[in-house]
């Protein structure tokens, strides 16, 4: 197979990508192993490789001896057409075995509009795309991620999905596998079993029928041992579950290529367009020992010069002054920077973001979201103006001259007027920096780059009942802000809205979708993501074709009798919950973060899944917990 | 400050890292096997590595060199083992020298580079052929070939700059070439220039998937002869026998 792939190589787009001398990267005698399983990323190497979830399971299921990790990813469409053309079916990196001698296959699922490429990557691979034709002979399909959480859409083409936090599972279900391997069962004996693992979904177990309407009527497990709802796995202590103290480093440079420390998992500032703040709760702090442990270990095995302190809100870990500042004075001399994203808007952040720049100067990203207090009440993003304008002028006085300002358009309930209070916002916030600028003497010009993306319900937050503005709306609203941003102090830039509007469609699927995703493969959609390869054209032919109304789906109001696609997938946060958090939204009322104020806001969450919150600190509380 | 001239290989996968790819590669090696690096002064400091010579990507190379200054003195006995121990597959240190004084970066001394190719034809070409066709290339006033850069194909004369080509070996299609070319800021050729030569005013009729080529030393020139970077004892051509 190497020698084959070789003839070629130097005829493709970066070879490195296809290449396996990465260091850390790891090599097992097949003859050795008990169960085999490949990581599929489906997008390209230095997308894939710059995904934490990847690296940290990879990591556990190689400490096993008897379980052997690779990894695939979406080759580029160079290198497909050199595969297709040699007839050689895709490979793992590491033994540049072809993906069917492979046990498991298991793709990470981290945005919608990457499913074609998996199936791709199936097609690449020769192996059947629905689990109906996938006979003994092929691998098992498996997926995770924030996709698995609404799964409909792949339900024809997966075997099972793997619902919520997978360091303990990921081990629990191949040990399993590997137990009914040996005994000689088949996959569907083998799947009965797993179904009894918390978190798994075994869509082929579950009959869906159809109001009419086209409206669920109903989904129920064809048997009753079958589980309803499934619900979630968590890791209840991130201490206690392994973290890599070794990544793979790519021999080529890839998107995030440095360090991933993740000081945190879970968000519960509630925001009510996020699904990652509703499906990694509750918020659960790592230890500073066990951080600095882990800088160390990854540090000295992976060379990288720099650490970046990755959570969903990295400004929230409550050790996070004391943290910075160790990790810069401990690897100061040896030159290793930090790089701190996703910061609030506050003036402590900047202050914070200051200290790391001592090493290295990187831009600043605000996310503001919506342009008025009214929206951002609507939203629950609890930041004011003044907490704009305030960071903002820190960031200037620091020194910093260009700002990055991020904002959705189309949010529920978005007006006109909440429209020119992101053009106010950006030049208020132009003026203070010039104003700043020439005070301090500085003759480079301040440039703010307004980004927006269009805004899209997500199921499981409490948006999911939203239907989006319709497509010549949001273009309207794009070309109304690009109309008031003229100005040579402000940048303005745009998501493709028709990009939006599929993800919508996607994310809100039922099971008839696979069908259209399937079609929309067959006509030649891949790497949607990609702007030179997003094809709307095809992606309305193949739903025409199957006859299925995208509007239906990305357009219409929920109501909240209806059973939800995702209904079955239980997150830990309740309904009820989910349902007075829109309300509020509507009344524009604002729900506080329980982190800060110990008040139960009565998600869910806790209860539901038996864990707690993890906060090292509380606020006026000096001691550390351990 | 210690400066250190390193000798490796790049070979195998390793051929596929870029230039640029290479020297992020090295750094990491450098920082697994805990070389203190000296950096740069200023806003970004980086850290003090240069290479001698950049390789084509997909070239395999037994003599790549780098220069690097260290802010503490390493044991030279050690730091061979040191780095060996945390490169990835494909790239070996060979050799490494401390270099005193002011002595030229590892860059600013090439003169001269030697490959060797192996590959295939689609037809065979008799031993006499390949010896007709070489000693008639060496002969050519102007030898113009196609280089691709920045701002485009532009053509380029190399015949100036081909020092020497010989056939070291030769079993029905698969042909071995040696090539000696110089190299370096006074003019430089790439091994498949010189292929890219043979097949224009020769017509060979070369299989372009089945070439490969490694480079097999970077010298610099010293009265009249090449000498390879470090371990100077070793290899020495004398360029007057050439031609």
């Amino acid at each position: 197979m190497k020698e084959k792939i070789e003839k070629f190589l130097l005829q493709v787009t970066k070879p490195a990508r296809y290449v396996n001398n990465e260091w850390n990267a790891v090599h097992k005698d097949w003859s050795q192993v008990e169960a085999k399983v490949v990581f599929a990323f489906p997008d390209v190497y230095e997308v894939g490789m710059s995904h934490l979830g990847i690296k940290i399971l990879y990591h556990i299921l190689n400490q096993r001896e008897d379980i052997v990790a690779e990894r695939t990813f979406s080759p580029w469409v160079d290198m497909e057409d050199k595969l297709r053309e040699h007839q050689i079916p895709l490979f793992s990196l590491e033994s540049k075995a072809p993906l069917g001698d492979f046990d498991i296959i298991a793709f990470t699922l981290q945005y919608e509009m990457s499913y074609t490429n998996i199936l791709n990557i199936l097609d690449l691979a020769q192996i059947p795309f629905t689990w109906e034709e996938r006979g003994e002979e092929y691998p098992l399909i498996i997926a995770g991620g924030p996709g698995a959480f609404s799964p409909e859409p792949l339900a024809d083409f997966v075997d099972a999905f793997i619902i919520g936090d997978g360091e303990e599972i990921i081990v629990q279900f191949v040990d399993l596998y590997k137990e009914m391997q040996k005994t000689g069962k088949s996959k569907k004996e083998f799947l009965e079993e797993a179904v009894k693992l918390r978190g798994i979904y075994v869509p082929a177990f579950y009959q869906v029928g159809y109001q009419a309407d086209g409206l669920i009527e109903y989904l129920k497990p064809y048997k009753e041992q079958y589980p309803l709802p499934i619900t979630r796995q968590v890791v209840e202590d991130l201490n206690e579950v392994p973290y890599p103290d070794h990544f793979v480093v790519p021999s080529m440079e890839v998107i995030h290529d440095r360090i991933t420390l993740e000081v945190q998992r879970g968000c519960s500032r509630g925001c009510r367009f996020c699904q990652a703040g509703v499906i990694y709760r509750p918020v659960r702090e790592r230890s500073l020992e066990n951080l600095h442990d882990l800088a160390e270990k990854l540090v000295e095995k992976t060379g990288y010069n720099e650490i970046s302190l990755s959570s969903l809100s990295t400004s929230d870990y409550s050790c996070l002054p004391e943290l910075v500042a160790a990790l810069l004075d401990k690897y100061k001399e040896k030159r290793i920077g930090l790089s701190l994203p996703s910061l609030r808007i506050d003036s402590f952040s900047v202050d914070l973001a200051q200290m790391v720049q001592e090493v290295r100067k990187t831009g600043l990203t605000f996310a503001p979201e919506a342009g008025t207090q009214r929206l951002r009440d609507v939203i629950n993003k609890g930041v004011t103006e003044e907490d704009l304008l305030r960071a903002a002028e820190s960031a200037f006085s620091a020194g910093w001259l260009k700002l990055k300002l991020y904002f959705m358009i189309g949010l529920p309930t978005e007006t006109y007027e909440d429209l020119d209070g992101i053009v106010d916002l950006a030049k208020k916030v132009a003026a203070l920096g010039e104003r700043i600028r020439k005070e301090k003497g500085i003759k480079i010009p301040i440039r703010i780059t307004v980004s927006t993306s269009s805004f899209v319900p997500k199921p499981h937050t409490p948006f999911q009942w939203e239907g989006q503005f319709q497509l010549e709306e949001l273009e309207k609203r794009q070309q109304y802000l690009n109309e008031k941003l003229r100005s040579k102090h402000i940048v303005f830039n745009w998501h493709d809205s028709h990009l939006s509007f599929l993800e919508a469609v996607v994310a809100k699927g039922d099971r008839r979708l696979g069908k259209a995703i399937r079609r929309a493969w067959e006509l030649g959609c891949k790497f949607d993501s990609w702007n030179d390869y997003f094809q709307y054209d095809q992606w309305l032919q193949a739903f025409s074709d199957v006859e299925i109304d995208p509007n239906f789906y990305a357009y219409r109001q929920l109501a909240y009798q209806e059973i939800l696609p995702w209904d079955h997938i239980n997150t830990g946060v309740s309904k009820k919950f989910l349902i007075k958090e829109h309300q509020k939204a509507l009344q524009e009322e604002k729900t506080p973060d329980c982190r800060f104020t110990d008040q139960c806001t009565g998600c869910g969450i806790c209860p539901e899944l038996k864990v707690e919150t993890k906060i090292l600190r509380r606020k006026n509380d000096a001691k550390v917990e351990s | 400050m210690q400066k250190l001239r390193v000798k490796f290989t790049k070979e195998g996968g390793a051929r596929y890292i870029s230039h640029l790819d290479l020297m992020r590669t090295m750094e990491r090696a450098l920082r697994r096997a805990k070389i203190n690096l000296a950096f740069s002064e200023g806003f970004n400091p980086h850290p003090k590595i240069s290479f001698a010579s950049a390789l084509s990507l997909g070239v395999e190379s037994q003599a790549e060199y780098m220069d690097v200054e260290l802010a503490k003195s390493v044991n030279l006995g050690e730091v061979k083992e040191q780095l060996n121990n945390s490169l990835p597959g494909g790239i070996k240190v060979l050799e490494v020298e401390e270099i005193k004084g002011k002595g030229g970066a590892a860059m600013s001394l090439v003169e001269a580079a030697s490959y060797q190719v192996k590959g295939k034809t689609s037809q065979v070409w008799p031993q006499e052929r390949w010896f007709q066709v070489i000693r008639d290339l060496q002969q050519q006033e102007e030898i113009q070939i196609q280089r691709e850069g920045k701002k485009g194909v532009r053509e380029v004369d190399i015949a100036p700059l081909l020092l020497k080509i010989e056939l070291l070996g030769l079993e029905q299609e698969n042909f071995h070439l040696g090539l000696l070319v110089r190299s370096g800021s006074r003019g430089n050729v790439r091994a498949e220039e010189v292929l890219q030569a043979l097949q224009k005013y020769y017509s060979l009729p070369l299989i372009q998937e089945e070439v490969s080529i490694m480079r097999t030393g970077l010298y610099q020139e010293q009265e009249n002869r090449l000498l390879p970077l470090i371990s100077l004892e070793n290899e020495v051509v004398i360029l007057k026998e050439l031609r």
